[in-house]
């Protein structure tokens, strides 16, 4: 469902409903912004497809072993 | 040349069984089976479907949204990264009673439950119709404080009601 961009934040109403003077202290902003970075990170980690990037190297790191111990040659 | 060819092939195939397993890791959080549950949308993670919810002039968007394959439930998960130990903090368990009555609104659902998932534990949170009320009415307030840089009433609002008579298994750190 769209909302127009004057819809207050569900994280800060919540917030200010806990502590209104702690919540206005620091501006509606988050607590701890280092608290909040990781938690930002374990969010993305949670059902995160794999690396492409992983695996491509991962191939190559595998090729290259097989060329090196002489498996197969190029 | 098809020892190369093998590796590739293997690769890619390990690739794509990961990425299809990817969504199980949230179906695990919320403790949810994914043959039970359709994950309707979700900001965990990378490529899930995504949906911001609101209603009332409030909005946001929960971690998970799930539908009940058989009973048509509705399951709002919201993830907090730490351990439980045996307390919810108000603005978690309020945070997630706004989301089950901006779900119910937003998706004309009657059966919406809320789950607050931590690092090791689960929380079931039912919805209450009245602190939602409560919470919603206090838009305007949240508004105004922050414009004048002074709460409104500095009260928290486990001090004005009694919030939990839905939810009384639910403890709290204070």
């Amino acid at each position: 469902m769209r909302t127009r961009s004057s819809n207050l934040a569900v994280s800060k109403l919540a917030a200010y409903a806990e502590d209104p003077a702690a919540f206005i202290k620091v501006d509606g902003k988050a607590y701890n912004p280092k608290l909040a970075r990781e938690g930002t990170r374990a969010h993305q980690r949670i059902g995160a497809s794999p690396s492409k990037g992983a695996f491509i190297m991962g191939v190559l790191l595998v090729i290259a072993a097989l060329v090196y111990f002489k498996v197969i040659d190029l | 040349m098809t020892l190369i060819l093998c590796v590739v092939a293997a690769a890619v195939v390990l690739f794509l069984v990961l990425q299809r397993q990817a969504p199980q890791g949230i179906y695990r959080k919320f403790g949810l089976k994914p043959g039970e549950w359709e994950l309707l949308s979700s900001d965990l993670g990378k490529g899930h479907a995504r949906s911001r919810i609101g209603a009332y002039g409030v909005a946001g968007e929960p971690d998970a949204l799930f539908r009940g394959a058989r009973t048509g439930q509705v399951v709002v998960g919201e993830f907090k990264n730490r351990r439980y130990r045996g307390f919810v903090r108000r603005r978690e368990f309020y945070q997630v009673i706004l989301y089950v009555g901006l779900a119910r609104e937003a998706l004309g659902a009657t059966n919406v439950v809320g789950i607050l998932a931590f690092n090791d534990s689960c929380v079931e949170i039912a919805h209450d119709e009245q602190l939602f009320r409560a919470l919603i009415a206090l838009r305007g307030e949240v508004l105004g404080s922050l414009k004048r840089r002074s709460p409104i009433n500095d009260r928290p609002l486990h001090k004005r009601m009694s919030v939990t008579p839905r939810n009384r298994k639910v403890r709290f750190l204070t």
